[in-house]
């Protein structure tokens, strides 16, 4: 349930989300130009996820991403001026340019291209911050098309076993690259999850508020029992899997824009203050664009 | 003392002054302590800190990884050389690159301990030896100790001091033999010992010389398991003919430590290199690439490598014998170079 | 001594549990055996008396006999005896071999010379060349030499030291130099008087050859591109003009050299050089004099040789030949008259260097001779 105290939480939660779209869809426009090189993967109309687990994560949890990676990041480190010096290959940037979009490294937060490669990483993770009582915990993010790597159903019983606390958040796009999930996927997350034991819930919604409560109380449950928990987040991805757009029907592509987690949060707020922010988040990026264009 | 006990004492020793060492592996819990029984007793004297795994490589190997990159130095154990292969994605896409590739911010001490080798008849599966797969990949180190050297000081350092993921290479033949020692004389059996660390200050390369002054007739280099052919083959030959071989015997097998074997090739001219893995693509055929772009002009004879056949390992034990370096071969090779 | 792990070739027998001559039924534990692994006991897997072979402590091969059980305890008394003797016949030959451990050629030259080997004195294995030095003798019969192809060597000598290092330059030039050669006639009747009298005029010593290095140190100045060398595609001029001077050594690598040789008067060279062949002689030679040469003069006037075509070494341009100083008859106006002269030749790295370019070398460098002269000559 919201609460009256959380509603001048909005504001914050819709400039987050603000920030990630602007930065994606810039990117995407960069790509365009012909200022970048190489690839990225945006996460246009996945960002509600991102952001709503952030809120409830302390100074000492770790993030593990994959491929599409820059939500989490920035709702992670706020760092929009470090991510686009890494993207545009700057020595500047938080892995000297050396890993680019898809492999990140800054204070606690990592991220790696290959699917589901780094899961069971995460998980040794995790399992350090428990042998060293600290109280931490160790927040993974993989999608629908990593259920087809063996190595996360190896991960997923030592997680088991060993009461790993580990939080693992599926972001359900319902694609793989361009392969529907209807195509890839064999029965259904909950018994794959719940047959290794493991404390499995499930979610569709872009409802960052909504997201953000049910989080609170995820997080809360795998801190204190320090036992992993897998959620599965039902969204859409709004943007294309890389830089161009796969065959995806436009049917399916605007019935989903509909629930765009932005657009959710611009109805409950007031239109001068979504302005202010949309004003705020412009000049945070333009700035961030010319630093990096210096370095 | 033997290879074995020189490895379990050294685990012992670095698990009481450390905390943070830990053991994984599958089935190394006592009472069976390790199918080899190098981890025997571990669980016993550091309850909580050896943790036996299922039989998942690629999932223990990430998992050390994420230990190794939060705090811990992971000493995972993957019971035969030949599963390797399941460990590489987690080795070559993960573990070697996280340092280098998020530009340094971090180091990663994940030592992986596998035994490779034949010469047991386990068959194809069970035999082989896989680690010159693994000198293509930037950001790890391979270390792989014989019995000329001390196995457990080349464990603890590295353990403690590569701070790179390593592979230590061990063999199934050498677990039960005895360590070579010195005599008096600075010999061991007929040679002349030497310690040389030109390139690596805790992982030398041996020599062994059967006359200390005289500059030798070839230049034998081998690592690991396969050395105790190549030190025979050497025996033989200096008995039946008289051709002086120098045996250098490096530990550290990436990188290559070629400073070590720069004075001896350009006395002698005439290198052979033993490996026990495949031949094509191999050891050898690195270490002959470095030797001849850095010493050509000392060359006299094009360097001859002897490594296994091209083929699956067998399990019969003449035809495993001749699949795999055996001591003609070697002697053969030499032979060629005269 | 069964197989009880899959790599143990030995194990050891600790104890046994049973005395010599003890009936044995099957199942019995009758000893311990330690392996690599563990320590175990071993059953009888027969009935009968038990006749031990092994002692304590004793590491036996696996797969040996380590006891004998039958009904018959004389018979296997025998049979004990029987196997002892054995092993100590063999470990008999294996300590003799063991003992000398010789080669197969010491071995055989030691029986044709008719010498015991156990005399010899050596550590560690004894070869043919240790039982040769005991001999006395110096040299082998041929009659065991016998080359590939069926030429018989008389004797042969390791290429070592800097006769080694001078076969790596030669090889290396010849692999990376094309070389090339011109060659003219330089008058000498008036450097050789000029010589003469400025030695005795001044009291100080003067060569021919120091005054050869200053003239070439000049011409060099003057065509950079002889004190240089090539590295792919580029031309390396050296920033110094340092002189080497071959002169009939016996170590190809410790070459005289003269530094900075423009910057010296004749007098001074021929002062360096002594010093240098005097440090040679004393054994106590400096590194510095002997390295670091930009360019070679090679000098056989000394000897009977009129023409020869010396080697480019490698990381240089050319290499000045001075043969022997000749003397002809020539008609002067009508008199015959004899005047000496050498054949002064150069030979160039032709990748970078043609002969006309050469052919100004040595021009330069006679030209540069006659000045060199004058100013000897006009030096108070």
């Amino acid at each position: 349930m919201l609460k009256e105290s959380e509603i001048h939480n909005r504001s914050k939660l819709y400039r987050k989300i603000l920030l990630i779209r602007k930065f994606e869809e810039r990117l995407l426009e960069l790509f365009k130009e012909g200022v970048l090189f190489g690839t990225t993967h945006t996460c246009i109309g996945q960002e509600a996820s991102a952001v709503s687990v952030m809120e409830h994560l302390k100074d000492g949890d770790l993030v593990v991403s994959n491929h599409r990676c820059h939500g989490h990041y920035l709702a992670r480190t706020n760092d929009s001026v470090g991510l686009l010096a890494e993207i545009m290959g700057k020595k500047e940037g938080p892995c000297q340019g050396r890993g680019g979009s898809q492999h990140l490294c800054k204070n606690g937060f990592y991220s790696n291209g290959v699917q589901g490669n780094i899961f069971p990483v995460a998980a040794g993770m995790a399992h350090a911050e428990k042998l060293k009582c600290t109280g931490n915990i160790v927040v993974v993010f993989i999608g629908d098309g990593t259920f087809g790597e063996g190595v996360l159903y190896e991960t997923l019983n030592l997680v088991s076993l060993w009461n790993v606390p580990l939080l693992t958040i599926v972001e359900n796009n319902r694609y793989a690259q361009s392969t529907s999930i209807k195509n890839n996927f064999a029965g259904s997350f909950s018994s794959r999850i719940s047959g290794f034991n493991i404390s499995f819930g499930e979610v569709e919604s872009n409802d960052v508020e909504e997201l953000s409560s049910r989080f609170f109380d995820i997080i809360e449950s795998v801190r204190n029992g320090a036992r992993p928990h897998v959620e599965v987040i039902h969204t859409y991805r709004l943007g294309p899997h890389s830089t161009t757009e796969y065959g995806r029907s436009l049917e399916e592509v605007e019935g989903w824009k509909k629930r765009d987690p932005l657009k959710m949060l611009e109805h409950r707020l007031m239109k001068n203050e979504v302005n202010e922010i949309r004003q705020l988040v412009k000049n945070e990026l333009q700035n961030a664009e010319e630093k990096v264009k210096q370095f | 003392m033997r290879y074995v006990e020189s490895l379990n004492d050294a685990l012992h020793t670095l698990m009481q002054e450390d905390e943070t060492v830990l053991v994984l592996g599958q089935d190394i819990v006592d009472p069976y302590g390790g199918a080899f029984k190098v981890t025997k007793g571990l669980s016993t004297n550091f309850p909580g800190r050896v943790m036996a795994t299922p039989i998942s490589e690629a999932g223990i190997t990430g998992f050390a990884t994420g230990l190794a990159m939060n705090g811990f130095k992971p000493v995972l154990e993957i019971m035969f050389g030949d599963f390797i292969s399941l460990c590489a994605d987690q080795i070559i896409n993960g573990a070697s690159k996280y340092h280098w590739m998020y530009g340094e911010q971090f180091k990663v001490p994940l030592v992986i301990r596998t035994p490779m080798g034949g010469y047991a008849g386990f068959g194809p599966t069970h035999s082989q030896s896989l680690e010159s797969l693994f000198l293509g990949v930037p950001g790890i180190n391979i270390v792989a100790p014989s019995s000329y050297h001390n196995p457990g000081e080349l464990l603890r350092a590295a353990i403690l001091e590569m701070g790179l993921p390593t592979l230590f290479i061990e063999n199934k033949v050498l677990y039960p033999e005895q360590l070579k020692t010195v005599d008096r004389t600075g010999r061991i059996g007929n040679f002349f010992f030497e310690r040389i660390n030109k390139s690596n200050k805790s992982c030398s390369t041996v020599s062994l010389k059967v006359e200390k002054e005289e500059k030798a007739d070839i230049t034998l280099i081998s690592y690991g398991g396969v050395t105790l052919l190549a030190v025979e083959a050497a025996l033989n030959l200096i008995i039946e003919e008289e051709i002086k071989v120098e045996i250098l015997i490096p530990s550290i097998i990436k990188p290559i430590p070629i400073r070590d074997f720069l004075e001896s090739v350009k006395e002698s001219g005439r290198v052979v290199i033993v490996e026990e893995g495949v031949r094509t693509g191999g050891y050898g055929a690195e270490v002959a690439s470095e030797i001849s772009e850095r010493v050509f002009d000392y060359l006299e004879k094009p360097i001859f490598r002897v490594g296994a056949k091209d083929f699956p390992i067998p399990s019969s034990k003449e035809l495993e014998r001749s699949f795999l370096p055996n001591q003609s071969d070697i002697e053969s090779a030499i032979k060629g170079l005269l | 001594m069964p197989q009880l792990n899959a790599n143990d070739s030995v194990a050891t027998l600790v104890k046994w549990l049973v005395e010599e001559g003890a009936n044995v039924t099957k199942g019995d534990v009758i000893c311990s055996i330690e392996t690599s692994k563990a320590i175990v006991d071993l059953e009888s897997d027969f009935s009968g008396k038990i006749v031990q072979l092994a002692a304590p402590k004793e590491e036996i091969l696996v797969s040996k006999p380590i006891a004998l059980i039958g009904n018959n305890f004389e018979q296997l008394k025998k049979e004990k005896e029987k196997l002892v003797q054995l092993n100590h016949q063999k470990s008999d030959e294996k300590t003799i071999e063991a003992k000398f451990n010789a080669t197969k050629k010491a071995r055989n030259l030691a029986e044709k010379l008719g010498i015991d080997l156990s005399h010899l004195n050596v550590e560690g294995i004894i070869k043919e060349k240790d039982v040769l030095e005991f001999s006395g003798k110096e040299q082998l019969e041929n009659q065991d030499r016998i080359e590939k192809n069926d030429v018989e060597i008389e004797s042969y000598v390791d290429l070592t030291g800097g006769r080694k290092t001078g076969k790596v330059l030669m090889l290396e030039s010849i692999r990376t130099i094309p070389q090339s050669y011109v060659e003219r006639i330089v008058l000498l009747d008036e450097l050789v008087k000029t010589i003469t009298n400025y030695e005795a005029k001044k009291g100080k010593l003067i060569t021919f050859l120091s005054v050869v290095i200053s003239v070439l140190a000049k011409t060099l100045e003057q065509n950079k591109r002889f004190n240089a060398y090539r590295e792919n595609d580029q031309i390396l001029i050296y920033k110094n003009i340092n002189i080497g001077v071959v002169v009939n050594q016996d170590n190809f690598v410790s070459i005289p050299t003269i530094k900075n040789a423009c910057s010296l008067h004749p007098t001074e060279i021929t002062e360096e050089l002594m010093r240098i062949r005097m440090s040679i002689m004393r054994k106590k030679p400096i590194l510095e004099d002997l390295s670091g040469a930009s360019f070679m003069v090679s000098a056989m006037d000394h000897t009977e040789i009129t023409r020869f075509i010396p080697i480019v070494h490698p990381r240089q341009a050319a290499t000045l030949a001075i043969p022997k100083i000749q003397f002809k008859s020539e008609d002067r106006e009508g008199v015959l008259s004899k005047v000496s002269y050498l054949n002064l030749g150069l030979s160039f790295d032709h990748s970078f260097l043609d002969a006309i370019q050469a052919s100004k070398v040595l021009n330069d460098f006679v030209e540069n001779l006659c000045h060199q002269k004058d100013r000897l000559d006009s030096e108070e």
